[in-house]
Formats: C-alpha cells, sequence, structure tokens
C-alpha cells in the first residue's frame, strides 16, 4: 500500500511523543514500546490488527531492553513504529518484519547519543542562568530547548524513512527470491532469544530456571495460552514465596 | 515543634514536575541533574517566598550531577523534600548533607529500580500482552498500555510521598525489610516461566533434516526424533547459548550480528 506523506508524519510524531516527557515518564513504558507502537502504527495505516501483530513480534526481540545510564541497546521506539510501517507498506511477514527492524533500531541509537550529547550544553545554560538569579529558568530549560532537539532529531528522521522506505524495501524485495525469504524468517526466528536471554539474565538464576523449561513445555507441548502460562507462574510463585517465608525466614532462594 | 510550611499540593505539584519532566533533560554530564533543580522548584519557591538569594542556593545544591531509577528513586525526592521544609524551618542541615543522601541512595535505589520496573515488571506486562496479541485480539496492546499507567504511577507517587512522610526510615524499610526482596523473587520466577511460555511461540525453530532409510522410508529428525524427546529443545538450547554470552558480557549488538549471521548460514544449508 502507498503511505501518504500526512500518514508518515503522523507515525514520526508519535514516534518523537514516544521519548518526550508529554505521556509523563510512563510514556518510557508504553508508547516507546514495539508492542503499542506497532498498534498506533497500525491504526494510523488503517490496519491496526495487523500492526498490533507485527509490533508483539519486534518487541519480543527487545523484551530484555534495560536503558541503565544511557547505555542500550538500540532504539526499540524507532524498530517498532518505522519496522512496522514499512511491514505494513510492503505486506510483509511478522518474521520478515522482525529481521529488518533490528538493523533500524540499531542505527537509530545514533540519535540517542546525540541528543545526550547536545543536552550536557543546556545544563551549562541553566547554571548560569540560576546564578543570576533567575531560578524559574530551570524549569524552562528542562523543558523547552531539550524537546525542540529531540523533536528535529526524532520526527525528521522516521517521518523520512516510513515516506521513502517503501519503494526501497520493495525495491529489494523484487530481487528476493523465495530461498532467501526463507533465511529471513529463520533469522526472524532466532532474534528473539537475544531478548528473552537478556531477560533472563537478570531473573533467571539456578532457582527459577527449572521453570523456565516448564514454560517452553506448556508453550510447545500443551499449546497453552501465555495467559494460562501466567496464571500457572503466578500461582507456583505465591506458594514458593509462602513457603520460603515460612517462620519469619528471610528466604534468599534469589 | 513549627507547622509544617508545605502542603500536600505542592509536594503533588513536585512529584508531577519530576513524573512528567525526569529524563527531558537526559545528558551526559550530569544526568538528571536539571531535572531535579525543576522537582525541587515548586517546594524552594513555597519556603524562600520573597528571598531571592536563598531561592538561588536552593536550586544550585540540587544541580548537581544526579542519575537514578525515575519511578522507584521517587522515594529519595521525598526524603529531599523533608530535609528541605526541616532545613527552612531552622534545623542545621548543610548542603553536603543533601549531596550526601542523594548520592549515596540513588545507586541503590537505581538498581532495586531497574530490576523492578524494567526487569520484571515491564517484562512480565509485555510477555502476557503479546500473548494476548498474539491470538489476534486488539485488546492486547490497550490492556498493555492502561495496566502499565496504573501500577508505574502508583509506585512513583506512593514511593515519593512514604520518602516525604517517613525520611530516610522509607527507604531502610524498601531496602532492608525484605518485602522488596520477596516481591522480586515471586515476580522472577513468574517472569521465567512466561519468558519460557514466549519462547515456544517465537522462536519456531525446527530442523528441516531428512535422511532415508532403507526400504523407502524417510527419517526426519525432528518429527521422529525431537518431537518425542522433548519438542521446544531447539529454542531452549539456543536460549541458553544467548545467555551464556549475555553473561559472560558480550555485547548485545554482537550477539545479534552473530545471530543474523547464523540464521543466515543454517538457513541457507536447510537445517532449519
Amino acid at each position: 500500500m502507498e503511505v501518504t506523506f500526512l500518514q508518515a508524519a503522523l507515525i514520526g510524531l508519535f514516534y518523537y511523543l514516544s521519548w518526550s516527557p508529554w505521556f509523563t515518564y510512563v510514556g518510557f513504558f508504553t508508547f516507546n514500546r514495539p508492542l503499542l507502537a506497532g498498534f498506533i502504527t497500525g491504526i494510523i495505516l488503517g490496519n491496526p490488527l495487523e500492526g498490533a501483530l507485527i509490533g508483539a513480534g519486534i518487541n519480543v526481540i527487545y523484551l530484555g531492553f534495560i536503558s541503565a545510564g544511557g547505555a542500550q541497546m538500540g532504539d526499540p521506539s524507532f524498530a517498532g513504529y518505522v519496522g512496522t510501517a514499512l511491514a505494513i507498506a510492503s505486506n510483509l511477514d511478522v518474521s520478515t518484519a522482525m529481521a529488518i527492524s533490528v538493523p533500524l533500531g540499531t542505527i537509530a541509537t545514533v540519535l540517542w547519543i546525540a541528543k545526550m550529547t547536545v543536552n550536557s550544553f543546556f545544563v551549562h545554560w541553566a547554571d548560569r542562568e540560576v546564578d543570576k538569579g533567575n531560578v524559574n529558568m530551570v524549569a524552562f530549560i528542562n523543558v523547552v530547548p531539550s524537546q525542540i532537539l529531540l523533536f528535529a532529531m526524532s520526527f525528521i528522521p522516521a517521518t523520512l524513512v516510513v515516506y521513502y522506505g517503501p519503494t526501497a524495501v520493495n525495491g529489494m524485495l523484487s530481487i528476493l527470491t523465495p530461498n532467501i525469504l526463507h533465511v529471513f524468517n529463520v533469522i526472524g526466528a532466532m532474534l528473539p532469544a537475544l531478548g528473552i536471554a537478556m531477560n533472563l539474565k537478570l531473573i533467571g538464576n539456578n532457582f527459577t530456571m527449572p521453570f523456565f523449561v516448564l514454560g517452553i513445555l506448556c508453550s510447545v507441548y500443551f499449546h497453552m495460552d501465555i495467559i494460562i502460562i501466567s496464571i500457572i507462574g503466578i500461582v507456583i510463585a505465591l506458594t514458593v514465596s509462602a513457603i520460603n517465608y515460612r517462620n519469619g525466614n528471610k528466604g534468599g532462594t534469589v | 515543634m513549627e507547622e509544617a510550611k508545605l502542603s500536600k499540593k505542592d509536594v503533588r505539584k513536585s512529584w508531577f514536575n519530576w513524573f512528567m519532566f525526569a529524563q527531558s533533560n537526559y545528558n551526559y554530564e550530569r544526568l538528571q541533574a536539571v531535572a531535579f533543580a525543576h522537582a525541587m522548584l515548586p517546594i524552594i519557591k513555597k519556603l524562600y517566598p520573597k528571598d531571592k538569594e536563598k531561592q538561588k542556593d536552593g536550586i544550585t545544591r540540587h544541580m548537581s550531577f544526579f542519575n537514578t531509577e525515575p519511578i522507584c528513586g521517587s522515594v529519595i525526592h521525598g526524603v529531599t523534600v523533608a530535609m528541605e521544609e526541616e532545613r527552612a524551618k531552622g534545623q542545621p542541615i548543610t548542603d553536603e548533607a543533601f549531596n550526601g543522601i542523594k548520592t549515596g541512595l540513588m545507586g541503590p535505589l537505581a538498581g532495586v529500580g531497574d530490576t523492578l520496573t524494567q526487569g520484571v515488571i515491564t517484562p512480565i506486562m509485555l510477555a502476557i500482552c503479546i500473548g494476548i496479541t498474539n491470538n489476534n485480539n486488539i485488546a492486547g496492546p490497550i490492556i498493555f498500555l492502561i495496566a502499565q499507567f496504573v501500577i508505574m504511577t502508583g509506585i512513583s507517587y506512593n514511593m515519593w510521598f512514604n520518602g516525604y512522610k517517613y525520611g530516610r526510615r522509607a527507604v531502610e524499610e524498601i531496602m532492608s525489610g525484605g518485602k522488596i526482596n520477596r516481591v522480586i523473587e515471586a515476580a522472577s520466577l513468574l517472569g521465567t516461566m512466561v519468558m519460557g511460555g514466549l519462547v515456544g511461540r517465537f522462536i519456531p525453530l525446527e530442523f528441516y533434516l531428512n535422511f532415508k532409510l532403507g526400504g523407502g522410508s524417510i527419517f526426519n529428525l525432528q518429527y521422529d526424533l525431537l518431537d518425542k524427546l522433548m519438542p521446544g529443545l531447539i529454542p531452549l538450547i539456543l536460549t541458553l547459548i544467548v545467555l551464556h554470552y549475555v553473561r559472560k558480557g558480550t555485547s548485545p549488538i554482537r550477539l545479534m550480528g552473530a545471530l543474523i549471521l547464523f540464521g543466515i548460514i543454517t538457513g541457507c544449508m536447510g537445517i532449519f
């Protein structure tokens, strides 16, 4: 399908908003995630369900995404908004969409680094104003210049890639054979291992890892929905926690 | 004792400044310094309404390096607001005391906060809502949006006001009370199991290899062997290998590259 310039600009705008403070800090935990990004992009392009499904797939890769002290592995939001838009425009399946979103998200990290560098200059501006006694300028500098910068650095590239990208992707697809598309599917099936492993680094240990195997079996062998697996997980977690902390025991299995 | 100089509205205003703009001016030099000062602005202006010099000193003392996890770290701001109020009442609290409290608490709370918000709550909510979406149900992203806002806003607001009300005691309660460990422990178990569920859905790797046996029958590695032993064995092994390298400290970008390369090779050879 054809992406109009207005649609591309709307997607670019939401990409900016997802990193901005205008949805409060919770925006980082919601609009910034590919699941929601895909859904919103899908609404803008007239196919919410397709968008949500693609976003869900991309999000698995970034499941273990942690931003700590400004260091991070790519930009899940860019991968979510732009990746979903390109996938819908070029009729890609979810695995192929996942495979093309990852490089997009990795390149977009540059935007984040540039933003954090330029923002350092505004701190000195704030220092000077406070020194002169203009304490109210702290609020202005915290919000206005940094947001103008962020807008320019996020809205423009995202809009341009969404508007001109589909032509490039279609050109690429026209020379691909079914065999190469199969390779894309294999890559798309491997990348989620990274997102899941990154999260397991944090929560997986000798005590919890057996339940990882149980989760796999529930899903692959018993074909249970994630919701059912979560409910079983809650039951087990509450039981184990109750046993661990019985008689004032401080626990310590983790 | 003197009457409290701050109203609940002032404290809420301060919380809101932080809750909105904590990361607005995030930068390499002093990270969240300007945002911290921004949050203290309504407090300082209320405590020293006419004294420009004291307003200036107050904001300057909060322009120093600061970085924590914005949701759980809110307790530090609560404590700081309480200390500012005490100081305005005449308690001898030095600038060094403020700095000591802030820098002493920001590290540990960043650790606990990142684990809780980015490591446990968000991935579990995501996993569940991705699962819902994958059944062709549009409610997935919507439930995710609402649940995250309710949970995160609740934690942030409560942290802030507990810090304000109980001061340092609130932090000690959180860090050593064992309560938070119990929550993280139970949530880790749940999270790990849900991650397993996602592996089954999103890493559908199967061996394509066939072996011709005598008598024209075909032996398929996946259907005739692995599915009978343990279905999902390949995704399990792949995830464990990646986990091994993540733990060793290999950079995620490099691992991404390796997975793409591995996918190209095995895909071309027809193994998967």
